[in-house]
């Protein structure tokens, strides 16, 4: 059996006349935790979203687990377990923070129409556990105690929290996640990445954007660079760190 | 005074369920539709046009025979049409506008258009005000008010809708999907849920509610072509007042509009100029809203 989770050949994305994203060949193993790193405007989140259905590309084909979803919509591609972050944190701003939890664990199983209008006696077991489960991952990322607030009431750390909480507590098989750092204080930095690891630890496979170095470096197996759109390096961190052409293109963009 | 409390308790509860409506599509599809107002008109025309008696010569002058339907039959398909209507404007015109990613301020135009074209489709059958074919009702005291017994079913239907659709919000799935949708989209997508069906349920269920209120407006005063361009700006200050996007503020800024304009008819100063009951309600929510801008139900949200 191969080892490729997420296969990406050939994707092509322009605006107007400027190549965004023009990837070969990018792929992800099972398991494995990867690192997408690149100077600003190099295409990292155009990827992300080209790959997570929020952006159609122009060329190029995208595989999941062996099943294409080129043009998938971002549901479905949520619904096969690959779930997304952003970089701007989202959350359910007028649902308190247990209900956004809960309802994103609920709502990628069930999509019948009519069962979601009624609630049979299963379905009141089944919402126990999610609870259970909700309360547990938030006990574990220390946000258990803002269980009842609004999750507009919290702070940006918090809800860099809730963004990682509510991803996971589908069991995805495969996370993208958008500069988890981003924003972030070094204290609580370091708590989320020892959770990433954690996630790794426990199967899932992760593909992450960060401008944060010194932390890809530290966490990932295997760090991805994108310049104007291409991947120049792809490569375990020790060799990327020594790589002439990423330093030529971090320098480069800082000239500009 | 009570009389005028009781006809601002019937008014307050029509805008209540319009503006609820209103809320509702604006909160999941950030459109401000100016064509409610059409669709809270169509509601009472298609329940006039099944309901009327055969040998009539009432309605819609001599293009259309009547269909006389049981009057009750008649409201339920003619709720079923307004959301059969607003499933056609999501499907066939606004959901291609979203995916041309037309912008909000274009968005609202087409709603300003629509508006005057169904309108003026209206007007081609039907340009005099006409009342529903039900029988003249004596006014009977109910707690302090009087009011006929079917206007007195009115409020009570009114209420009982209300609740049904804070229980629907919060309780089921459906409900919940939509609060997502309207809080964000893309994470609503994230999380599994289909938003363009979420928001083809909201334009028909909004556009159902809103050919009620309809039918309850025509069923209290009578059917006219404009009966729903006519009632807009007092839905539009209801769902201001209450704050918006919060559908419980709707509900509350919707009745409190309705039961000031017919109070503020009692006021002493407003003695022979009855028409200007409208200025007294949209002065009280400008007042308002310099107290508060967010709306009274709105929740001021954290900026970063």
């Amino acid at each position: 059996m191969s080892n490729k989770y997420l296969e990406v050949t050939n994707l092509k994305k322009s605006f107007g006349g400027l190549k965004a994203v023009d990837v070969q060949s990018l792929n992800l193993n099972r398991n494995e935790l990867t690192s997408i790193i690149g100077p600003n405007g190099a295409g990292k989140t155009t990827f992300f979203d080209l790959i997570s259905g929020f952006q159609d590309s122009d060329e190029g084909k995208v595989f999941l687990n062996k099943k294409n979803i080129t043009k998938s919509q971002p549901y479905s591609i949520a619904r096969l377990g690959m779930i997304r972050t952003f970089q701007l944190t989202k959350v359910f701003d007028r649902m308190t923070v247990l209900e956004n939890m809960m309802f994103s664990a609920s709502s990628v199983n069930n999509d019948s129409f009519m069962k979601s209008l009624i609630r049979l006696p299963s379905q009141k077991t089944t919402e126990k556990n999610i609870k259970e489960k909700s309360f547990e991952i938030m006990k574990d990322l220390n946000i258990d105690h803002m269980a009842n607030s609004y999750a507009r009431e919290l702070s940006g750390g918090q809800k860099k929290l809730l963004e990682l909480g509510r991803s996971i507590v589908n069991d995805p098989s495969i996370l993208l996640l958008d500069e988890p750092l981003a924003g972030v204080n070094p204290k609580l930095a370091e708590e989320i990445l020892q959770i990433i690891l954690n996630l790794s630890e426990k199967g899932i496979s992760i593909l992450m954007v960060e401008h944060n170095i010194e932390a890809v470096m530290k966490i990932s197996q295997r760090v991805v660079v994108l310049a104007e759109g291409m991947v120049i390096a792809d490569d375990i961190p020790e060799n990327v760190r020594t790589d002439e052409k990423v330093i030529e293109a971090y320098l480069g963009s800082e000239n500009e | 005074m009570i009389e005028q409390l009781g006809n601002g308790l019937l008014l307050g509860i029509i805008i209540a369920v319009a503006s609820v409506a209103l809320s509702l599509l604006y909160g999941v599809t950030r459109i401000v539709n100016f064509a409610h107002g059409e669709i809270i008109a169509l509601g009472a025309i298609a329940t006039l046009f099944l309901s009327s008696p055969v040998d009539s010569r009432v309605i819609f002058l001599d293009r259309f025979s009547p269909l006389g339907n049981n009057f009750y039959i008649s409201v339920v398909i003619s709720v079923i049409l307004c959301g059969l209507l607003g499933g056609i404007l999501e499907f066939f015109l606004f959901r291609p506008l979203r995916k041309a990613e037309v912008g909000n301020i274009a968005v609202l135009v087409v709603t300003i258009g629509l508006s005057l074209f169904l309108r003026h489709i209206y007007l081609l059958f039907n340009a005099k005000p006409q009342n529903f074919p039900l029988e003249l009702q004596r006014r009977e005291t109910y707690l302090f008010f009087d009011m006929t017994p079917r206007n007195f079913r009115v409020l009570i239907l009114g209420i009982f809708v209300m609740v049904l659709i804070g229980l629907f919000l919060n309780y089921t799935r459906i409900g919940k999907a939509m609060r997502a949708v309207r809080d964000s989209n893309d994470l609503a997508s994230v999380s599994g849920i289909n938003s363009d069906n979420i928001i083809l349920f909201t334009w028909i269920s909004s556009s159902m509610l809103a050919g009620l209120a309809g039918v309850f407006q025509a069923t209290i005063n009578d059917v006219r072509y404009n009966m729903g361009f006519l009632i807009l700006l007092l839905i539009f200050a209801g769902t201001v007042l209450g704050g918006i996007g919060t559908s419980f503020g709707a509900m509350v800024g919707g009745f409190i509009i309705g039961i000031v304009v017919n109070v503020s008819v009692g006021l002493p100063f407003m003695e022979g100029h009855t028409e200007a009951k409208n200025a007294v309600a949209l002065a009280i929510m400008i007042l308002i809203l310099l107290f508060r801008p967010q709306g009274i139900f709105g929740e001021k949200e954290r900026v970063s």
